[in-house]
């Protein structure tokens, strides 16, 4: 069947998880922490992955925009005990395909996984191995690292505030391709927040400088008038 | 600190302008007036002085005693009298009207003045080379003039002094009017930002003039705010977490045991009761989430016209406005398990009625159903009690959710289901 990670904090609900995968033929990979998923994750293929967001030592939803900026591109589906709108809104805006809210029934579980996992099988392109292999992390040059909210390039290591930890993410998770302005502002502010062009310039500003203290240089180039690419 | 009710500060602010500007004009005009009476009189007395010393200079010492060198009606004054030493007028014409008794009155040896109703009389005497009093000089000077102008002058200060109140009075109105509403904005503005986007900010910078102290002090004000929410809904978080986790794993590992088809009945019996526990136990849990949520985020207030929006009903035209004490979230998720409920028992979609009461609005949802006992009317609120069709728990969960606000939910027994909400009036 599919190989599915899984990032859970809570000791019983991950051997929970594991049988109620396993009863219906998954592998399960298992991860009790952001910094063990991103070490995992970014090394071996899975085919869907199941996170948590209040993990202990980072939040699920940087764990994803990690993830997503170091090149896994399998669904995620959020597992929380957060249901309030800002928060789903927040977990999609990590990216996120699905998102479900503690407590659930076994079986609901297991159409959505049945679901983002066919999803993805008929996403697949021509010539991919249908098990989703050909998503083989890679991940040269700097990473993210949720668990220390930092930028870390060769020994070197930069520290983020959130906001530039989630934007350097989103333009990490789409390398080479023009992300919108209105795509970063969405990723690194709460629904709703008036931002103004400015200020998302000044956080790019920042993030450049960052980048260049790590001897990444260009890294982020400027598309007039659209947005910002991440070479 | 506590404020002092009563006038606005409007008026407050006008009524003040209006007494400074009322006592300065008050002070001005006075000590005009009195300028210019010390100045009539310095001017009445310099005139009288001139007048006499000038007859007193045309009269010498005859053989029968003062003599006139020449008539002053002619070439002084007509308001000019000589009068000799026995008191006889030997230039001048006899003085009439008042000044008949007034100016031989001041005769004598001495210079004297007096005033009439309309004049000023001086009287200087006049000595020979003896030193003796030969004669007596006798002015008088009308004051009509000087009285008029002084009437005209405290007119003129009067309406100016009444142009300038005016003009204070106005000017303040209107500076306090534009100050106030600019403080106006800000409050409402705040206010909205409180309820609805708390990470919108004045940010006014430190110019140091009263609004931008105003501004600076709001934007604190909604940083308190912002954190405690943030506080709050960290809480909220971690309980749901704390909650919901290993209410998950009880529900899960229950479904879980329960897919074996080889579990013995007594089994299957214990889990089923797990799982309709934990149903309980995920409502309650759900039920002071929302409530711990609402009462920190959403507004204390609603209206009636916003609950019914909130099931998706139509309002009443006659009690839509109408305030109850208590936010939405709370009400609509007290009222909307009684609508559920009058669905499933009772055919249709149920009605809704709203009636206003002294202190309290009242929700009425009425349905065709069978109706609730009266040996039931309290049971039915007992977590688990169904007559078939559903987990037992909407309108237990309605009941907790009204309490919190200072509510009731209650079943109404007869025919026809009928259960009411009542929620305290704003």
């Amino acid at each position: 069947m599919a190989v599915v990670g899984v990032c859970e904090d809570d000791a019983p609900l991950r051997s929970l998880l594991v049988r109620v995968l396993s009863s219906v033929g998954h592998d399960v990979v298992v991860t009790a922490t952001g910094g063990e998923a991103v070490r995992a994750f970014t090394k071996r293929t899975v085919d869907l992955l199941i996170l948590d967001i209040g993990l202990p030592d980072s939040d699920g939803r940087d764990l994803c925009l990690a993830l997503r900026g170091g090149g896994v591109s399998c669904p995620v589906l959020f597992l929380t005990a957060r249901d309030g709108l800002h928060d789903k809104i927040a977990g999609f805006e990590a990216g996120a395909d699905d998102y479900l809210t503690k407590p659930f029934e076994v079986e609901e579980l297991r159409v959505r996984v049945t679901a983002l996992l066919k999803r993805r099988t008929q996403q697949v392109p021509v010539g991919h191995p249908a098990d989703g292999s050909a998503d083989q992390p890679v991940a040269p040059g700097p990473r993210l690292d949720p668990a220390r909210h930092a930028l870390v390039h060769g020994a070197g290591e930069m520290a983020l505030t959130p906001t530039e930890f989630r934007i350097l993410a989103r333009l990490m998770s789409a390398p080479g391709t023009v992300v919108r302005r209105s795509a970063l502002v969405a990723a690194g502010w709460p629904h709703g927040a008036m931002v103004s062009d400015n200020t998302l310039d000044s956080y790019l500003r920042r993030l450049r400088t960052k980048l260049d203290a790590l001897d990444h240089h260009r890294a982020i180039t400027t598309v007039r008038g659209v947005g910002y690419r991440w070479r | 600190m506590a404020l002092n009710p009563g006038p606005s500060l409007r008026a407050r602010l006008v009524a003040s302008a209006l007494l400074a500007s009322t006592l300065a004009a008050g002070v001005l005009i006075v000590g005009l007036q009195v300028l210019l009476a010390n100045s009539n009189d310095a001017a009445v007395e310099s005139a009288l002085r001139a007048q006499t010393e000038a007859g007193a200079a045309t009269v010498v010492t005859g053989p029968d005693g003062a003599q006139v060198l020449e008539s002053t009606q002619a070439a002084i004054d007509q308001n000019l009298w000589v009068y000799d030493a026995r008191g006889r007028l030997i230039d001048g014409r006899r003085p009439t009207g008042e000044l008949a008794t007034a100016v031989p009155g001041l005769v004598g040896s001495t210079t004297s003045s007096a005033t009439t109703q309309t004049h000023r009389v001086r009287a200087v005497p006049v000595r020979g080379p003896s030193g003796a009093v030969i004669a007596t000089v006798v002015a008088a000077a009308n004051l009509t003039p000087y009285e008029n102008a002084e009437a005209h002058s405290l007119w003129l200060s009067l309406v100016l002094g009444l142009l300038t109140v005016a003009a204070a009075s106005a000017s303040a109105w209107a500076a306090a009017t534009q100050s106030l509403r600019q403080v106006r904005t800000m409050s409402a503005r705040a206010d909205d930002w409180r309820e609805h986007d708390l990470s919108q900010r004045f940010a006014l910078g430190d110019r140091g003039d009263e609004l931008t102290q105003l501004g600076n002090t709001l934007d604190r004000m909604l940083d308190r705010i912002g954190e405690a929410l943030l506080g709050e809904r960290r809480l909220t978080d971690e309980i749901a977490h704390e909650l919901r986790t290993p209410l998950t794993v009880i529900r899960g590992e229950a479904e879980l045991a329960l897919e074996d088809p080889s579990l013995p009945e007594s089994a299957r019996s214990g889990l089923t009761s797990v799982l309709a526990a934990s149903d309980r136990m995920r409502s309650a849990i759900d039920t002071m989430l929302t409530v711990a949520r609402a009462q920190t985020t959403a507004p204390a207030h609603c209206t009636v016209a916003e609950v019914c929006a909130g099931v998706e009903r139509p309002a009443p035209p006659t009690e839509s406005s109408d305030r109850l004490a208590a936010p939405l979230p709370i009400v609509v998720a007290s009222l909307r398990p009684l609508l559920e409920n009058a669905h499933q028992h009772g055919g249709g979609d149920g009605r809704l009625e709203v009636r206003i009461e002294d202190r309290h609005v009242v929700f009425a949802v009425l349905d065709d159903g069978p109706g609730v006992r009266a040996e039931d009317a309290e049971r039915v609120f007992e977590a688990g009690w169904t007559t078939g069709g559903s987990a037992g728990l909407g309108l237990g969960l309605s009941r907790r959710m009204a309490h919190t606000v200072g509510g009731q939910v209650s079943a109404v027994p007869g025919t026809g289901g009928r259960f009411e909400l009542a929620v305290p009036r704003a």
